[in-house]
């Protein structure tokens, strides 16, 4: 019990939970990129994947990292993460892609009869971003938090449900869920609300 | 804690669906292509070395695969789009299946043009220089899962010489075409056997005029035309 309270106050001294990555991007590290394409590359993949074929999609996700390295100065994350920064990047160029095949389509008017992706709308964009970014953001939270938050969201569980449920004490569930809803706003920020 | 925060991220976790539970891998050479553009764009600080002089990077002594630009950042004349479909209406008789081979070409027109903007021709050549050709799959509707780079040096008997970084597909043969940049003729050097990485160009062959060096998958259908299942293509350009 001792332990485990020193662990809480340590989790919530917001300083410990800066993501080394996160900084590094900022700072231009030459490693930093590697890294982030390491953790977001299938990210940002996957979301093209949802819209476009895997050729389209290898395009876009190679823009969206080359375009973030290029504006890393842009990036601060004081308002989300690295994850939805460049989700929030992928979005337009996945918008931008659907834009230039439209204009290809007017020129080339040989192509009318060839099935085209249905462009999805902003919103349509937007929805599937954020629940990808959601899956990212509790599969990164602490398991004994992941559990927790999961009862809390997908079994409507309330605090004092969860608390006799787990044997984990009211004070630590609440606790545990505020803590990860400000790193679900981290890992969604920039694109939620 | 707002109690509607809460609910608001309840509703959208029980809006997750099974697909958006799927992460997709991207291919290797997305890597590649972000740490190429990145290179050419900021080349390498110089690094002082441990005896304190200053080392500067490395100068490729031969030219390796090029970057295709970003399409956004090139302006290619629509008349420049191959269509190899185009092509072949010339060097074959009509057939049922070129409609839809035209239909895959056209639907890649936009992308094709950028690799034709790759380079452009000069004619004033002395005749013992080197053609290179930068082969890249990224923008051609076959998948390749690798680059090639090809070159021809203009001698007595040329050569050409392409290497490639991965292995070709092996489930249906690969044929090898040489053609013009306004796709007025093409001519297949053959099916590429495995381990093969030169072939003699041909002599009544101008590689001022056969520019353009393809490699694409040739079902065994008895038909001799480009089936339009590009896998590499590159232009030959001065060194």
């Amino acid at each position: 019990m001792t332990l485990l309270a020193t662990s809480d106050l340590r989790e919530d001294d917001p300083s410990l939970d800066v993501d080394p990555l996160e900084s590094a991007f900022a700072a231009g590290d030459d490693r930093a990129l590697k890294d982030a394409y390491d953790q977001y590359g299938s990210l940002v993949y996957s979301i093209c994947r949802r819209s476009v074929d895997d050729a389209a999609a290898a395009d876009i996700t190679q823009e969206v990292f080359i375009a973030a390295w290029r504006n890393r100065a842009r990036y601060d994350a004081t308002r989300g993460g690295l994850g939805p920064w460049l989700s929030g990047i992928t979005r337009n160029k996945v918008i931008d892609h659907f834009r230039s095949v439209s204009r290809e389509d007017r020129r080339v008017d040989k192509v009318k009869n060839t099935p085209q992706p249905a462009e999805p709308t902003q919103q349509a964009l937007e929805e599937v971003t954020l629940r990808m970014l959601l899956v990212e953001a509790l599969d990164e939270l602490p398991e004994r938090a992941r559990n927790v938050i999961s009862m809390a969201f997908f079994e409507d569980l309330t605090h004092v449900e969860i608390a006799a449920r787990t044997g984990i004490p009211l004070g630590t569930v609440k606790s545990d869920i505020r803590r990860s809803l400000d790193r679900l706003r981290h890992g969604l920020g920039y694109i939620h609300g | 804690m707002a109690e509607q925060e809460l609910n608001d991220w309840k509703a959208l976790a029980q809006s997750i669906t099974d697909d958006d539970r799927v992460r997709h891998s991207p291919p290797p050479m997305v890597w590649d292509n972000i740490q190429a553009a990145i290179a050419e764009s900021e080349p390498l600080p110089q690094r002082p070395t441990e005896d304190g002089n200053v080392m500067t990077a490395p100068v490729a002594e031969t030219p390796s695969l090029s970057v295709v630009p970003e399409a956004e950042d090139e302006i290619v004349p629509q008349e420049d789009v191959i269509d190899l479909s185009a092509a072949r209406e010339r060097n074959a008789p009509a057939t049922a299946r070129k409609t839809r081979r035209h239909l895959i070409l056209a639907g890649a027109a936009s992308l094709l043009a950028v690799v034709v903007g790759l380079s452009l021709f000069n004619i004033d050549r002395t005749p013992t220089e080197t053609l290179v050709a930068s082969v890249s799959n990224e923008t051609l509707p076959e998948a390749y899962d690798g680059t090639a780079t090809a070159s021809l040096e203009l001698d007595d008997a040329p050569m050409l010489e392409i290497s490639f970084d991965a292995a070709l597909p092996t489930d249906e043969p690969v044929e090898l075409w040489l053609i013009k940049p306004d796709l007025s003729d093409m001519r297949s050097l053959g099916i590429v056997q495995p381990g093969d990485t030169s072939w003699d160009w041909p002599d009544d062959l101008d590689p001022n005029e056969y520019s353009i060096v393809d490699l694409s998958i040739e079902p065994n259908d008895g038909d001799p035309t480009h089936s339009g299942r590009s896998i590499l293509r590159g232009q030959l350009t001065d060194m």
